[in-house]
């Protein structure tokens, strides 16, 4: 069953397109990597999910729900963290979690303890006091207290530091084991490439890419790297792309045929080869280089 | 919480407003057992007709108090549309400044709640505000003033206070839901305020534009008028609270509908 339904979805700011026939699909209890450079769409689709903007054509549907008329629903079961974290600045942390949970109508002592205590929170401080990092981690805590269906999250571990970015992580596992459903964008692709199930890759308002997390890097290439005293003849291989070199190693992306790239190291002396499947950051490069 | 956050928010100016225009009440209205009749003859000499007219002062009987408390009425009622187009401009555009919009409509409320709230407790500051310089008054007048003065008069001031001031406020949150952009929504409402204003100066000293005055909220209420003739003019109240409805109603409309974009 999908929790998050996009189908054929467009939206414009004036000439500019920024989603331009969207199809998406987000299954119940997966967590899905929303993926692709600034601009690309990522959250103007994020917020369309959540009726911040309205979109100009197609349909959503979130837990069930028609955003724009039923967003309220929606809501209720769904936790928003944004890129930019922007909460009132002359309240008090702990009167953000109070603010938050009279919305929800309820109160959710344990779990905000548990996730000021995981995240490390000082609920003392006024928001406008807090680094960018610490809000984020506020604004996370608050997407959370209610325990939701669905988390939305667009660039949570922004600002984190490692420690606090593992805890969340491992949070966000612990929520996905009770059922929970996890749509979220980043930048840090090595993270989406180890926590996503499946990963979309969005590039000027349209899905280009979509595989679960273990295909998404299988675009025919692979990453090599060698460490040789002649590199020069590699360079002019078929099926060699983003050739760089370093001193006695070079690295690229080969798609050709492997037999005739050691044939051509044989001409030469050899200290070390790996041939790997390539990262998520190169696949990255290789759609938008 | 919305609710008690918005009152903790507003309450500063709220109060600021109040105090001063409080005190300028009560200021104007004990100055009348020590000048009385004496101030026409003040105003003959240092003004001319047509700028006491323009503000409120000319053809008031200074031997009764009422008549400073009708000069009274024209600075509070100014003072009080300032403030709230100041406040009812910063509703939600603040939201948008802020940016804050986008964490309180994450929110499982709708839009519409959201904004009816606030609008609530910035209407209840201002109805607070009028309350209280009501209040003021009518202590004022128990303790300066020993002749007879007309009570209902005074409830009548209080009254087209209070429909000004939702004139302006309704006017304030449209004009904020054109840009919501919170610092210039507060300046062009402020603006609208001072220069409705002073057309109505400029209407009362020259009468060939006197048509100009159905624009003008200063010119539905006037201060001279309400202790003269002990009563407000009912077409005027009804445009307003009309004109006051429709523009909460497409100010409401429009931010409901308006896209987040932080």
């Amino acid at each position: 069953m999908s929790v998050i339904s996009i189908n054929k979805v467009s939206k414009s700011y004036g000439k500019v397109q920024a989603v331009s026939e969207l199809n998406l699909q987000v299954n119940e209890g997966e967590i899905y990597g929303f993926i692709g450079p600034n601009g690309a769409g990522k959250s103007t689709t994020i917020r369309m999910l959540l009726n911040f903007i309205s979109y100009d054509s197609g349909s959503i549907s979130v837990l069930g729900f028609d955003p724009a008329r039923e967003d309220i629903e929606i809501k209720k079961h769904t936790g928003y963290v944004a890129s930019d974290t922007f909460m009132y600045s002359d309240m008090k942390v702990s009167e953000l979690f109070r603010f938050t949970e009279s919305f929800h109508g309820i109160k959710a002592g344990d779990r905000i303890d548990m996730l000021v205590k995981l995240l490390d929170i000082d609920t003392h401080k006024r928001f406008g006091q807090l680094s960018f990092g610490n809000r984020k981690k506020v604004s996370i805590a608050c997407a959370m207290l209610h325990s939701p269906r669905l988390l939305i999250l667009d660039e949570p571990s922004n600002g984190l530091d490692p420690v606090i970015r593992r805890n969340l992580y491992e949070l966000l596992l612990e929520e996905k084991k009770k059922g929970v459903s996890i749509f979220f964008s980043s930048h840090v692709l090595h993270e989406v490439q180890r926590f996503c199930d499946r990963i979309g890759l969005i590039k000027d308002g349209c899905l280009i890419k979509e595989s679960v997390a273990s295909e998404f890097t299988d675009i025919g290439y692979r990453q090599v790297r060698i460490e040789a005293e002649n590199m020069q003849d590699i360079a002019q291989l078929e099926g060699v792309a983003g050739f760089e070199t370093e001193g006695h190693q070079c690295r690229f992306m080969y798609s050709g045929d492997m037999n005739r790239l050691i044939a051509r190291l044989a001409a030469t002396r050899v200290y070390s080869i790996h041939i790997e499947e390539p990262e998520l950051e190169n696949v990255f490069m290789h759609y938008f280089k | 919480m919305l609710f008690k956050r918005e009152l903790k928010r507003n309450f500063r100016a709220f109060a600021v407003t109040t105090l001063i225009s409080s005190f300028l009440v009560i200021y104007i209205i004990s100055m009348a057992p020590t000048f009385g009749t004496d101030i026409q003859q003040i105003l003959d000499m240092k003004m001319p007709k047509e700028l006491q007219n323009a503000i409120g002062m000319k053809g008031l009987d200074y031997s009764s108090a009422s008549s400073f408390y009708a000069i009274a009425f024209s600075y509070v009622y100014l003072f009080l549309g300032i403030y709230v187009a100041g406040a009812f401009a910063a509703v939600v555009s603040k939201e948008f400044s802020d940016k804050t919009a986008e964490y309180l409509f994450s929110l499982p409320a709708k839009r519409s709640r959201i904004i009816i709230t606030k609008l609530m407790v910035t209407g209840l500051y201002a109805l607070g505000s009028v309350l209280i310089i009501y209040i003021a008054s009518l202590v004022s007048f128990a303790a300066f003033i020993d002749q007879d003065y007309s009570r209902a008069a005074i409830a009548l001031i209080a009254l087209a206070w209070l429909m000004g001031s939702l004139f302006f406020g309704a006017l304030a949150f449209f004009i904020s839901s054109l840009t919501a952009q919170s610092k210039s929504a507060s300046l062009v409402s402020i603006g609208v305020v001072v220069a409705m204003y002073l057309l109505q100066v400029i209407i009362s000293m020259n009468g060939d534009i006197g048509f100009l005055k159905y624009i003008s909220p200063f010119d539905w209420f006037k201060g001279s008028d309400i202790i003269r003739y002990e009563s407000l003019d009912l077409k005027y109240c009804l445009v307003c609270l009309l004109m006051s409805a429709l523009l909460i109603w497409g100010g409401i409309r429009r931010f409901v509908k308006m896209d987040v974009l932080v």
